[in-house]
């Protein structure tokens, strides 16, 4: 009589892969991931849509895959969304209190909140988030203003936005194949939810996603996000410098990037040569190992001071007890882990994905940080829908026993 | 329709089959009122067919009418048989010579008429395309020499390679309107040109002006147009800019000695964002460029900012393509006579009413985007002292159509291990 639980599906249109989700939540909040799919991305550049042609057909065979996996048919998603167009802005909402004995209801907070949403953005960008950060009454912080007195309620605000039409972009590409889109969500933040513990939610870190064609940074602290952002550099970056230092071809350059890259330049096989496959017409060549290596950590080492730069000005680095934390494809590069502790001076690991209930191993993949935390972050709305419904079928069925 | 004040006699020359068709082209298009029309070539039957009623036909005891058939010698006799006559038809302040290099006659006449042209004092602007790859090595191989023998005797030129153009064109787009597209994009460079030194503006690029930055620097031009709209117009517009496949990515912005540089809007364009744009593009050149600035007013551009930028470089000397700073580019050989950067200063700039008030009248407000780009000697490339011409330039690769990313006014999608200056040995 009661269904008290619900599917729901996070995808991913990335740069490198396409990636759905399937996973199911009930009531009390568990989460199961049911079923994944993937297919390799066609027409994305940085994180955006360049050329829609092909997607429909990569869509539907991700899909398709989560669906067999899962057995449940994928009407909707939650879809992500990145690229260098997102930003972050910090606003203010000022709202004075109107009722005669000056008390807050819920409607102040609302109204705040909305007047904090739509301020100083660009003309033709949408808010993605509205995260708060906190209220004030008259000047005085405050972390729920609710029932308390005042003249004037404040609230800080962080807002990210993009551009209109790219979002946009995004989301007709999935509805052409009749799935809804539930909501967007942007990916760093998708990330965010499926690595981060609550404790280090709580102590403050940076998670960053270090995807191929873009790397999201997201920085909690006492389990608010405060900062959140995109660069758009990644690992194709990381690959097109290769194709022009070694002078390879781009799908060579990407195969050895991920057998035998590294960001190390104190590794004793700095002295070596690589010997590159022959074959397909090529002759037979080496490369200089100590070139290859230095040439990744060039790029990676100036992908991570830019983020460093970004936030030294809005954030005490030191103060992020609980370190950097790294997902996307990108952060498996050997050697990237040290790179980035010397950057931040900060202690760096590696992502796990959490609250893979009912999944194998197979799922926790850094790849995967961003489909996992979408199909999570619509799991939270499912969630408390599923409640005010399950509370809503415990009245209809006491008034069915004694309405009558 | 515009004050003839501002401009001198000008004339737009079309030479060899191509030159007539594009200038054709412009004279259809009518938007040049003022400027004199004439066409020249080898071939009878071309003539015939080209709307322009000015026409000369060149050579005709050694062509009898009927072309060159690709040899450039033969053309280059055709017209200095013909000196006399040419150096009659050029007597304009400012004279355009259309050219598609590659063929006989414009590739041979086309450099005789800019020599004649210059010796009569007329301040001569070439522009020219090269041929499309398919065209084969014979028609690359006269475009070479032809660009080499304009660039020497042109005051200036701007090169549209048309492979540029391949890129975007469907595989499957016929020839005659891969050349239709072609001759598109030069008519819009001659009416870009034109655009800026006849229309009214704030800061109007006069030719005084113009002639001084270009008048015997034989320098090598490109040309590129992007139109943005939105808040952030400006910055998107220069982010288009340093990522122009016209200006090789941005390249030709860091390489030029001086550089024109036109920005049109409607009536609510405003003085901060004319001093941004010139700033912002400013820096995406070296330190001591010379630029020269204008701004014009067009109320059928109502809400979006149209940018024009033409980089000149002098083509004899090979500069890096990035200068870094600390890089090769101080080492170069040339020893330039020093100029002044120009660009607005506060105080030259008119105030904000006086914006409202400035008449337009031009109503033609096309999206100007060429893939042009200017031959250049290729960054890592052996010779330092032959000028070569890039006909295949470097792939962006992954991230060709997409916008750079710019970080500090910094082209990431630039290898970091060039940027930084890494030495692989
Ligand atoms: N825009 C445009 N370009 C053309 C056209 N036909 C040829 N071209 C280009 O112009 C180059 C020169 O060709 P033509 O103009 O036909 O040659 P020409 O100067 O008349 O010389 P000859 O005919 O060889 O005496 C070619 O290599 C093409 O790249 C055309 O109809 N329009
Ligand atoms: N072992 C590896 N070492 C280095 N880079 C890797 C490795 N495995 C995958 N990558 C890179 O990770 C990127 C893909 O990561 P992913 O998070 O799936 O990106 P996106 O979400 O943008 O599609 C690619 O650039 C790929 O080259
Ligand atoms: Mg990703
Ligand atoms: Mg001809």
């Amino acid at each position: 009589m009661f269904d008290l639980s619900s599917v729901v599906v996070g995808l991913e249109i990335g740069t490198s892969k396409i990636c759905a989700v399937v996973a199911d939540v009930a009531v009390d909040g568990t989460f199961r991931v049911l079923g994944l799919g993937q297919a390799e991305s066609k027409g994305v550049r940085k994180g955006e849509i360049v050329n829609p042609a092909d997607l429909p057909e990569l869509l539907r065979h991700a899909v398709k895959e989560a669906e067999e996996m899962a057995d449940v048919e994928v009407r909707s998603v939650w879809l992500g969304v990145t690229g260098g167009h997102i930003q972050e802005t910090h606003n203010k909402g000022f709202h004075p209190i109107a009722s005669d004995d000056r008390e807050i209801t819920e409607d102040d907070v609302d109204d705040v909140l909305r007047i904090a949403k739509t301020l100083n953005l660009p003309a033709h960008n949408h808010p993605i988030h509205l995260i708060r950060q906190h209220f004030g009454i008259d000047g005085q912080v405050t972390e729920n203003p609710v029932r308390m007195y005042g003249n004037r309620l404040e609230a800080d605000v962080l807002v990210l936005h993009g551009n209109f039409n790219r979002l946009q972009g995004a989301i007709r590409a999935v509805k052409s194949l009749n799935i809804e889109v539930e909501d967007v969500a942007f990916n760093g933040l998708a990330s965010q939810l499926a690595v981060l513990t609550a404790e280090q939610k709580e102590l403050g870190t940076l998670l960053l996603d270090m995807g191929a064609g873009t790397t999201e940074y997201v920085v909690t602290e006492d389990g608010i996000v405060h900062h959140a952002g995109v660069l758009a550099v990644g690992g194709d970056h990381v690959s097109q410098d290769l194709v022009t230092g070694l002078r390879i071809p781009l799908g060579l350059a990407e195969q050895l990037k991920v057998k035998h890259g590294s960001a190390s330049l104190d590794d004793p096989r700095l002295g070596d040569t690589l010997q590159l496959p022959s074959g397909n017409g090529l002759a037979p060549r080496s490369i200089n190992r100590e070139h290859f290596h230095r040439i990744m950590h060039a790029r990676l080492e100036e992908t991570l001071q830019i983020i460093e730069q970004k936030l030294a000005d809005a954030v005490v680095l030191s103060r992020l007890h609980g370190g950097v934390v790294l997902t996307g494809g990108c952060s498996q590069t050997a050697g990237l882990l040290q790179l980035a502790e010397s950057v931040f001076q900060l202690p760096v690991q590696l992502g796990q994905i959490r609250c893979v209930a009912g999944m194998n191993e197979s799922v926790n993949q850094p790849e995967f940080a961003t489909p996992v935390g979408l199909a999570k972050f619509g799991s939270f709305r499912v969630q408390r829908q599923l409640a005010s419904r399950a509370r809503f079928n415990v009245r209809r069925t006491l008034t069915q026993l004694f309405g009558r | 329709m515009n004050s003839p004040s501002i401009l001198p006699t000008v004339k737009v020359i079309g030479f060899g089959n191509a030159g007539c068709a594009m200038v054709g082209r412009v004279f259809q298009q009518g938007l040049l009122s003022g400027a004199e029309f004439l066409v020249l070539n080898t071939d009878q039957a071309a003539l015939a067919s080209c709307p322009v009623p000015s026409q000369l036909c060149i050579g005709l005891p050694v062509t009898r009418g009927l072309g060159t058939g690709g040899d450039v010698a033969l053309g280059r006799s055709a017209a200095q048989r013909d000196a006399a006559v040419i150096r009659a038809a050029a007597d304009a302040r400012l004279i355009f010579v259309v050219v598609g290099l590659g063929g006989g006659s414009g590739t041979g006449g086309a450099p005789v008429f800019a020599r004649l042209a210059r010796e009569s004092g007329a301040l001569v602007l070439a522009i020219a395309t090269t041929p499309f790859e398919f065209e084969g090595g014979l028609r690359r191989a006269n475009a070479e020499t032809g660009l080499q023998e304009l660039r020497a005797a042109a005051d200036a030129v701007i090169v549209l390679p048309n492979h540029h153009l391949a890129r975007l064109l469907d595989e499957r787009t016929p020839v005659t309107e891969a050349f239709r597209v072609v001759g598109e994009r030069a008519a819009e460079a001659v009416t870009g040109l034109w655009r800026m030194l006849a229309q009214p503006g704030i800061l109007p690029v006069d030719f005084a002006g113009l002639e001084r930055l270009v008048r015997g620097r034989h320098a090598e031009s490109a040309f590129a147009s992007v139109e943005i709209s939105g808040e952030a117009r400006v910055h998107d517009a220069v982010v288009k800019l340093a990522s122009h496949p016209c200006l090789d990515e941005g390249r030709a912005l860091a390489r030029a000695d001086a550089l024109i540089l036109n920005l049109a809007g409607g009536p609510e364009l405003s003085l901060a964002e004319i001093d941004r744009a010139s700033r912002e593009i400013g820096r995406l050149c070296r330190d001591n460029v010379e630029i020269l600035v204008g701004t014009s007013v067009d109320e059928a551009l109502a809400g979006r900012l149209r940018i024009t930028v033409i980089p000149a470089w002098r083509a004899d000397t090979e500069v890096p393509a990035l200068p870094l700073p600390g890089s090769a580019s101080s080492e170069r050989r040339d020893c330039r006579e020093p100029v002044s950067a120009r660009t607005p200063q506060r105080s030259e700039l008119p105030d904000a009413d006086h914006l409202q008030t400035l008449e337009t009248d031009l109503t033609q407000s096309t999206t100007l985007s060429l893939p042009i780009r200017a031959s250049s000697s290729r960054r890592g490339h052996k010779s330092n002292h032959q000028p070569e011409l890039n006909l295949f330039p470097a792939s962006r690769g992954r991230f060709d159509n997409t916008p750079a990313t710019i970080h500090n006014n910094e082209n990431l999608d630039e290898p970091t291990f060039r940027r930084r200056n890494l030495v692989l040995n």
